[in-house]
């Protein structure tokens, strides 16, 4: 159990990254969504220790984990949003070099290598470098130095931006192979992955946590307020002055309007909510901005 | 193809490279025609300043000196894609790889051209000046500018870009292309040094410049001749066979170059897959033994493997020991008319001269490489993020360096010993070179501050360490003669003796670096983010790194020091030497 207690920091140029976060992470896969800039990776980077909150408080299973960051440290696994290796590296010297630096004993490390690079089916590469590798691979190597020394905490930066769907996919399902004891933190701005892969999340926008809980109770939440209806182009803006629309797309030829409301608008039908609709119906609330109103100007 | 050469012109007229160097070059010509002091090529006062001789040797320096702007110009046009991220653009949008590396090669030779000719330009508006002596101002010849545009400027920089641009093409990197530049000079050098103007029957079709050709055409040429006759010969041949080679390598290059983002795949062998292994599936239990010793030495093994597997310590390296072995030669063979074996106090001798200054480069260049190595690599958080112990990585980077110094040396010694050997000279002294190397020149450990700047001005005692344990039968009259003591003059303070002074510069370089790591671990420059745990990598900006410790104090204590021994060698020869 990872819980974090109103962390708050505000960067020397004035930007406000965290604002009273508070969040209770359970052991399993929480996903953290959020638009760019909504404190996520300060969130992440804090508590992976390479930098410190203003004020506030981390504990994990009960350690504090701001007065001693060590004892985290070699029972943490953290994949960087941008990570590299150093030139000309294998994964296999490169993993080896991480495992020693998380102090695992030098007798344990070759057989730990060989299943972690069995596991992310990096085996018959394992002596190409780093360098070379694709997306998908490179992602998987991340993995790889993440789970060395059984951590108790996993922290996923954006893992899945650029990947492409196959890669995707068999990145999502050797995450959750993993999930089971640990605490996993996904951050993504890829709501699909969240709602394939977390029991619960959370949405983070302006340095605050927005909403919490599990997904499908959130979406739930919005059942038979959500509607959507078939607006040309040049009404939109008419119908966005008097409703709270979530989203536009283009179906078949027609502009469609997804509304929460409480009453149903008029020449609208129901629509089933998913879990982007929780996340724009929440950004809204909290008066972020969607790209909705780019929509509405066009 | 032509839209791609008027865009490379565009962009090169554009960027304000071209105007910089090519003022550049205007003015050394000019200043070195229009004024007295600024010779360039050794002209002869009996020679018109603006003779044929002077004008075509000033031109054929000044191709040489080119090498480097040109490349600039050339390779950038065809690797600056990959670097500014544009190379998508440009390869979405149909034109032929042929024609655009065509393109790009002719819009950067045109610039590479224009800086010779801007050269050329200088040389002429210099011969104008009013207060040049008439006397030695021949007739304005246009046939002389034409035949160094035409005959010399051209061909050598058409050659010299052609060259550098299928390097550059084939393995798209601009430092391949200034290695192998410098390996091109070196090279180049060594071709003049070796030749006497009695040698050159074979020379003259060798070298790329056309120098050789220059120097037979006019070997016994009058003044007047000198003054007013175009060189001729085999300089023809000469230039028809390097624009012909130019050509093929400027084919090779259009013929080569590709359209792929990546970078050219090496061949099959490289990829080594690995034949799979019974699969492990269970999870091995994890066992915690963090030890501070097993983190330095995995990092310390990182790093040394880094600098090891980059391509500038090779060309350095590669650089340095061509031009020992060319010191060794020639300092054993004959100083001072002289024959004498290579002992080991000369080769050591060689070995300053010739190759401690690549020690000073790979130093000065791999201790900012190593510092900024994480950062570099986006490996950094993968780091931090681990329990590792700051003071060991940076320590561990502090051995990488010492050990790649100690490497160097101990190549070098090699090298010296094998050379001492092909010419004969079995007495081997380990011994001597170890202690030369390693503990006189350990400064170079930790790229000591010389704080005893005063002391090391002093005239210092050489002689003594390079003839011990030489036997005297095998000293050559030169050494003989230098084994009389020089008294140390005009010391100043107290006399240290300067083996002992250089090791203990080493030492407190040593103590330096020693303290710098643990003091940088304790101390947090403002990162970006304002990372909570202490860096472990010091900014390259931060001009006061505590690690980046750079012996600039000693390249001129080096300096001076070789200079009062050349000094005192042909003092000693002219004074001392029995008649």
């Amino acid at each position: 159990m990872l819980t974090v207690r109103n962390l708050t920091k505000t960067y020397p140029g004035g930007v406000t990254a965290l604002d009273g976060v508070n969040l209770d992470i359970p052991a399993g896969m929480y996903g953290l969504l959020g638009p760019n800039g909504a404190g996520k990776s300060t969130l992440m980077r804090t508590l992976a220790t390479l930098q410190e909150p203003d004020s506030g408080t981390i504990h994990l299973d009960g350690a504090d984990v701001l007065a001693d960051p060590d004892t985290l440290r070699s029972r943490l696994g953290y994949l960087p949003q941008e990570f590299g290796a150093y030139p000309r590296t294998s994964p296999e010297v490169m993993l080896a070099h991480i495992a020693v630096l998380k102090g695992i004993a030098t007798e344990k490390c070759k057989p730990l290598i060989e299943f972690l690079l069995h596991r992310t089916n990096l085996w018959n590469v394992r002596k190409q470098s780093i360098d070379k590798f694709s997306g998908g691979m490179r992602q998987r190597f991340g993995i790889a130095q993440a789970l060395i020394g059984d951590p108790r905490l996993i922290i996923v930066d954006e893992p899945t931006a650029g990947l492409d769907p196959v890669e995707r996919r068999r990145f999502q399902n050797l995450l959750s192979q993993f999930s089971e004891e640990q605490v996993v933190l996904l951050t993504t701005h890829i709501v699909e992955d969240v709602a394939n892969l977390c029991p619960r999340m959370a949405i983070m926008g302006k340095g605050k946590v927005l909403a919490e809980g599990e997904p499908d109770v959130l979406t739930r939440a919005l059942d038979g307020r959500l509607w959507r209806m078939k607006v040309q182009r040049e009404d939109l803006a008419a119908l966005g002055a008097n409703h709270n629309i979530l989203s536009t797309r283009n179906r078949a030829g027609a502009l469609e309007a997804r509304i929460l409301a409480d009453a149903q608008p008029t020449g609208s039908e129901s629509a089933a909510p998913t879990l982007e609709d929780v996340y724009l119906a929440t950004l809204n609330a909290a008066g972020i901005d969607t790209g909705l109103n780019d929509a509405m100007a066009a | 193809m032509l839209d791609i050469f008027d865009f490379e012109c565009r962009y090169q007229w554009r960027s304000p490279h071209f105007l910089i160097v090519a003022a550049v070059f205007f003015l050394m010509t000019f200043l070195g025609m229009a004024s007295d002091s600024e010779q360039i090529s050794s002209s002869d006062a009996a020679l018109n300043l603006n003779s044929v001789y002077a004008i075509v040797q000033t031109h054929l320096v000044f191709s040489v000196i080119g090498i480097f702007p040109a490349i600039a110009f050339v390779a950038t046009a065809i690797t600056r894609d990959h670097k500014l991220r544009t190379a998508e653009v440009f390869y979405a949008s149909g034109v032929k790889p042929s024609a655009f590396a065509t393109g790009r090669f002719f819009g950067g030779l045109v610039f590479a051209v224009g800086v010779g000719l801007a050269g050329l330009f200088g040389t002429m508006v210099g011969t104008f000046m009013p207060w040049l002596d008439p006397e030695r101002i021949g007739v304005l010849n246009p046939a002389l500018w034409a035949f160094t545009a035409f005959v010399i400027l051209l061909p050598n920089y058409f050659f010299i870009c052609a060259t550098f641009f299928c390097l550059a093409t084939l393995t798209r990197s601009m430092a391949a292309a200034y290695g192998a530049a410098m390996a091109f000079l070196i090279g180049y050098l060594k071709l003049n040094a070796f030749t006497g103007p009695e040698d050159l029957s074979w020379v003259v079709y060798v070298d790329p410049f056309g120098g050789a050709s220059i120097s037979e055409a006019f070997c016994y040429a009058t003044v007047a001749e000198r003054n007013a006759e175009l060189p001729a010969g085999s300089i023809l041949i000469n230039r028809l066979i390097w624009v012909s080679i130019g050509a093929i390598f400027l084919l090779i290059a259009t013929t080569h170059f590709r359209f792929s983002l990546r970078k050219p795949a090496r061949k099959k062998k490289r990829e080594r897959t690995v034949a799979d292994a019974p699969k492990v599936t269970v999870r091995p239990d994890t066992a915690f033994a963090p030890s501070l010793f097993g983190q330095f030495a995995s990092q310390l093994r990182m790093d040394v493997r880094g600098v090891l597997r980059s391509a500038p310590f090779y060309v350095v390296l590669a650089m340095g020991m061509v031009n020992v072995i060319g010191v060794i030669n020639g300092s054993t063979g004959q100083p001072y008319n002289t024959d004498s074996w290579p002992v080991t106090g000369l080769v050591l001798r060689a070995i300053e001269g010739g190759f401690l200054f690549v020690v000073l480069m790979i130093v000065i260049y791999y201790v900012v490489e190593l510092v900024y190595r994480e950062r570099a690599s986006r490996v950094s958080d993968l780091l931090d993020s681990t329990p590792a112990a700051s003071g060991a990585i940076i320590l561990a980077k502090v051995v990488a360096l010492w050990a790649i110094i100690a490497m160097l040396l101990i190549v070098v010694m090699i090298t010296g010993m094998i050379m001492q050997l092909i010419n004969g000279f079995t007495a081997i002294e380990p011994g001597l070179y170890l202690r030369d190397l390693l503990v006189v020149n350990g400064s170079y450990f930790g790229g000591a501050r010389c704080r005893y700047r005063g002391v090391c001005r002093q005239p210092l005692d050489r002689n003594a360490r390079h003839d011990r344990g030489v036997p005297r039968h095998q000293c050559s009259p030169e050494l003989r003669l230098r084994t009389q003591p020089v008294p140390l003059q005009r010391a100043v303070g107290p006399v240290l003796r300067h083996e002992r002074l250089r090791a203990l510069c080493g030492a407190t370089g040593v103590v330096h670096a020693l303290l710098s790591a643990l003091l940088c671990a304790s101390d947090d420059r403002g990162a970006p983010l304002e990372p909570s745990r202490v860096r472990l990598f010091v900014s390259r900006t931060a001009p006061d790194s505590e690690t980046t410790v750079l012996p600039t104090d000693r390249i001129r204590w080096r300096d001076q020091r070789l200079g009062n021994d050349r000094y005192k060698c042909l003092d000693l020869l002219q004074h001392q030497c029995p008649q």
